[in-house]
């Protein structure tokens, strides 16, 4: 059971990932986008990380693909549409896809080291053990964090607002 | 760990008095001159606050920051770097139109980020601050968004910063899905224990190919260029020292700790060894064309970082004394040169091209020759600090035997003295179109002094400096 639901997610994700990049509407290639993002939700789920399959849902799919779609619509991208692909971006990105294949697949040969370790954090990985780790172990990154969206805060008002005096 | 201890920390008096400064214009509405000289004055307060601290050593924030010698060298060269670049910026004030005061006050937060990767002692500490660092840049980088060159600028940074960002990740993600840790010790420990893995040296490489691109290393160095030339001038310096710096501290940091073992180190020092081949001969042959004066230093500063990896891949304690030494000739020559570009920039805001510095002897000598010191000490002809920078970086690599890497390494410092000296020519030896004085005022001129005869004497005197540097790595 667990193994049909690995590999739905898992053709879905590919697949909606290549029609994100395939698809000339760029509305069609964001609601790719969500299902992808639905499907990677779907992965943490059968990893047992549910908050953060929750999170996921909820942040990428539900608020920002939410704005992606208004901008795209706002914008009313119709020469986008008619452009061509590229011969050199299509061999460039398939040179990259076979690199990083091959790099991917020699990693994956030692993969029984990787799912060891990945046992012990998602034992932990209720919202208490999340949260104590953030605000205990990982507070000085917290801040940091904190710092990091005001100035991204202050980079979208810079560039944003007109009348800046 | 006692709180004024934190408080006194660069990063946390750099980030509150960036607060401070922010709610004061949001608040008040100053004159955007004086956010500047309070930005300028929190840099020096928070170098002074360094001072108490300087011996202190140890991990703090369970094992995510370290604070030790080199930490505070490099703290305070990001100080000295975000001074320098609020000074020019303010110098360039009538190339920047709007939202003046928070294009003095966005770098404190930058310089803050870079003072946190200074001491940085953990994977998530290091990519946050990594991405406060890049992600103000971007805002920087198209500060100027009436000019499509500034906007285009910002959007390859972001592009091809948010592909490295996640190369990153990526790395740190299999770095800690083997060790079971990001703290660098522990992986370091980890390292000593057990077999490298494939998947360990997959997040190496990731790991480098992000840091790569801020070091601007060929091959992940496309953007540099177009950065450098579109960006407004202040802002183009500090990318070159400031950026870079940080991308080289913290690839002193990862290399020195957690990938320090054997079994890495045969795996990581080839990658180095390419990546600062290929920087020196690409950086060096492909400024020789150039025209435009920032489009020059870009790929100079890709050259020069080259030279800095060849101290890294020695992989030991010279070479990273060497790459420090060289960093501090580089921020010396850097600022004083765009300085200069800055003050000729007043008078042409379209963009300086290297014509445009015919006859400036002729128009005011101290430029000339703040000019002429910056590009030689650039070029590394003797007895200036960039002389010194590179004869380390050259001894140190060749001491652990890449001579192959060295032998180049001079030839194409050799092919790039034409260009640096092509900008002297055209100062001394050509004739201006119009001979119109140039007047700087009585600060500049204190500036241009030091930084002229801090290149020299840091030169002449290079060995207790380098020494300095030498006890404080050890």
């Amino acid at each position: 059971m667990e193994n049909f639901f690995f590999w739905t997610f898992v053709l879905t994700m590919i697949g909606s990932g290549i029609g994100v990049i395939a698809n000339k509407n760029p509305v069609a290639s964001a609601m790719n986008l969500v299902l992808m993002i639905i499907s990677i939700a779907g992965l943490f789920v059968l990893l047992g990380a549910y908050f953060l399959a929750a999170v996921q849902v909820l942040v990428y799919a539900g608020a920002v693909m939410v704005l992606f779609l208004f901008i795209i619509m706002l914008l009313d991208l119709k020469a986008e549409q008619q452009a061509n692909f590229r011969m050199l971006g299509i061999i460039g990105g398939l040179l990259t896809v076979l690199l990083l294949g091959i790099g991917f697949f020699l990693a994956g040969k030692n993969i029984t080291s990787l799912v060891g370790k990945m046992g012990i954090v998602i034992q932990n990985n209720s919202i208490k053990a999340l949260g104590e780790l953030l605000f205990g172990n990982y507070a000085l990154a917290f801040e940091a964090v904190g710092v990091l969206l005001l100035i991204s805060m202050i980079g979208v008002i810079i560039l944003s607002k007109k009348d800046l005096d | 760990m006692n709180a004024l201890f934190v408080l006194c920390s660069p990063e946390c008096f750099l980030t509150l008095s960036a607060l401070f400064l922010l709610l004061w214009q949001a608040i008040a509405k100053p004159n955007y001159k004086s956010v500047g000289i309070l930005v300028l004055a929190s840099y020096l307060i928070s170098g002074v606050l360094l001072l108490p601290f300087v011996d202190n050593q140890g991990i703090y924030w369970n094992g995510l920051y370290v604070w030790d010698k080199m930490a505070v060298l490099w703290k305070v060269f990001f100080l000295i770097t975000g001074f320098l670049v609020t000074y020019l910026s303010l110098e360039s004030n009538s190339l920047i139109t709007k939202g003046r005061a928070e294009f003095y006050t966005l770098p404190l937060l930058t310089t803050a980020g870079m003072a946190l990767l200074a001491s940085v002692r953990d994977f998530i500490l290091l990519f946050v601050g990594l991405e406060i660092v890049t992600v103000s840049f971007y805002i920087l980088v198209a500060f100027q968004k009436e000019f499509p060159s500034a906007l285009e600028a910002g959007v390859k940074y972001l592009v091809i910063g948010a592909l490295a960002s996640s190369f990153l990740v990526m790395g740190i993600a299999f770095v800690f899905g083997i060790t079971g840790s990001t703290q660098f010790d522990e992986v370091a420990r980890f390292a000593q224990n057990n077999p490298v893995s494939t998947p360990l040296v997959l997040g190496l490489i990731f790991v480098l190919v992000g840091l790569g691109f801020k070091a601007s290393a060929v091959p992940f160095h496309v953007w540099t260029p177009d950065v450098y030339q579109g960006a407004s001038t202040p802002i183009t310096s500090y990318l070159a020292v400031g950026s870079k710096a940080a991308g080289f501290v913290v690839l002193l940091r990862v290399l020195n700790l957690p990938f320090y073992d054997q079994s890495f180190q045969k795996h990581w020092i080839p990658l180095i060894v390419l990546m600062a081949l290929l920087s020196v001969i690409l950086g060096n042959l492909a400024a020789i064309p150039q025209r435009n004066i920032k489009r020059m230093l870009g790929y100079s500063s890709i050259s020069h970082g080259g030279f800095l990896l060849m101290g890294l891949s020695a992989h030991n304690t010279i070479g990273c004394a060497a790459v420090i030494y060289y960093f501090f000739a580089y921020l010396v020559a850097i600022f004083a040169a765009f300085l200069v570009v800055i003050l000729l920039e007043k008078n042409q805001p379209s963009g300086i091209s290297i014509k445009d510095f015919n006859g400036l002897y002729q128009k005011n000598g101290l430029l000339a020759w703040s000019m002429a010191f910056a590009m030689i000490s650039l070029a590394g002809l003797p007895p200036l600090m960039g002389f010194f920078g590179k004869l380390m970086v050259f001894l140190a690599a060749w001491e652990s035997g890449q001579h192959l890497l060295v032998i180049v390494g001079a030839l194409c410092a050799a092919a790039g003295l034409y260009y640096y000296i092509g900008v002297v020519r055209a100062m001394f030896w050509a004739e201006p179109e119009t001979v119109q004085r140039i007047v700087l005022s009585p600060a500049t001129k204190v500036l241009l002094w030091i930084l002229s005869i801090g290149s020299i004497l840091l030169g002449f005197y290079a060995e207790p400096v380098i020494k300095l540097v030498g006890a404080v790595l050890s």
